[in-house]
């Protein structure tokens, strides 16, 4: 333990919980914040805009991308940010997989209509396709794996 | 105690998280899933409904938007490894969407004889957001905005199986190359598998996440092709 309560492996994290450090911390953080919402606004406006399939976040990452390669926005602006929230990444997809227990009436419904041997077909057609996928892409790409591994011996 | 529900889903997340670091047993199961099982049990006890708990934690999944727009991060430090790889994207991507969505549509149409059910079981092949609007264009009004709804809670189920076995499978057979990995994860299982792929480090992350993306493109681009095609042939 060292005087500042912390113990020992913990000692080059003491300096950034100073006053001064958290503050520049949490406003570098919330410049990110504001950076992910106007490119996340963006995408939404894009969409709404040009009638486009597709989500405004996944638009907004686009966006994004090309803004950091042509310059106009730097990864360290959003990097403190962007590393915090794709850390908990998981933990934001928790109140999406709650749906898969209490499942809307709607998704029951259409599955019930097809009786014992549709639902049966359409779960196992549902779980074996990302399972076959899984599978081939793994068998195809070991395979080159090992071939080329194989070949200076 | 609106906050409850909110509390409950950060709890049963963190403690997931413990457990799955204590018990290797576990190790299988994603702390999503976990959490996930351990709040329906929380809603079923209270007899709580989904709309009320969505409503809860909307703070979590008011995030998810900016996490996906985050994502950029990762593609634009990795873009020189991701690259080099152009063509294992493009192949991942086309090929799952052709091998799913042909499946999905000829079970929906020549097995369920029905239309809605062919594109809700086409559409979840992709990221549930793409897959609930794509769903939705291609029914039209009446009706297409529950369909979407379902392909999007279908395609969350798609997504379960990636961080489940994905990990595994592609370990067994030797696929080591972080980028490769990513890439399968994220083509295949959407935005939950490029979260479990992004446990794997940085390079995983952003191959998953450029996957994801191709696969929700190539879904939207190339359904409605595919969906008129076999179409035709049902009629």
């Amino acid at each position: 333990m060292t005087e500042t309560g912390l113990r020992s492996g913990d000692t080059d994290y003491s300096p950034r919980f100073t006053a001064a450090t958290i503050s520049s911390r949490a406003t570098e953080g919330l410049r990110g914040l504001c950076i992910l919402f106007a490119f996340l606004l963006a995408g939404e406006g894009m969409i709404s805009l040009l009638h486009l399939p597709f989500p405004g976040s996944v638009i907004g990452m686009l966006l994004l991308t090309v803004a950091l390669r042509i310059g106009i926005v730097r990864p360290e602006w959003i990097r403190l940010t962007a590393r915090t929230l794709l850390f908990f990444l998981p933990l934001l997809f928790v109140p999406l997989c709650v749906i898969l227990f209490h499942p809307p009436v709607a998704t029951v419904s259409a599955l019930l209509r097809y009786g014992v041997l549709g639902l049966l077909g359409t779960l196992i057609l549902l779980l074996g396709t990302p399972l076959c996928l899984f599978l081939l892409f793994s068998f195809a790409l070991g395979r080159r794996e090992a071939r080329r591994s194989g070949k200076p011996e | 105690m609106s906050g409850v529900p909110l509390f409950v889903t950060l709890t049963a997340y963190a403690a997931a998280v413990g457990a799955s670091l204590r018990w290797r047993g576990l190790r299988y199961m994603p702390p999503v899933l976990i959490a996930a099982g351990a709040v329906a049990i929380y809603l079923y006890v209270l007899k709580m409904d989904m709309e009320t708990y969505r409503k809860a934690v909307e703070p979590l999944t008011f995030l998810l938007g900016p996490s996906v727009v985050a994502l950029a991060l990762p593609i634009y430090e990795q873009s020189a490894l991701l690259k080099r790889k152009v063509g294992l994207f493009a192949v991942t991507a086309m090929f799952t969407t052709l091998f799913g969505c042909l499946l999905g549509l000829i079970w929906g149409f020549f097995a369920l004889q029905d239309q809605t059910m062919a594109v809700v079981l086409s559409a979840r092949m992709s990221t549930s957001a793409v897959a609930a609007a794509t769903a939705h264009t291609l029914l039209g009004d009446p009706g297409g905005q529950e369909a979407g709804a379902v392909a999007g809670s279908l395609a969350i189920l798609t997504g379960i199986i990636g961080p489940i076995l994905g990990p595994t499978l592609l370990t067994r057979f030797g696929v080591r190359d972080p980028i490769e990995r990513g890439a399968i994860m994220g083509t295949v299982a959407g935005g939950l598998g490029t979260a479990k792929a992004l446990e794997e480090g940085p390079e995983a992350g952003a191959a998953s996440a450029v996957g994801m993306c191709l696969a929700a493109i190539a879904t939207a681009l190339l359904l409605p092709a595919l969906y008129f095609l076999v179409k035709s042939r049902w009629q």
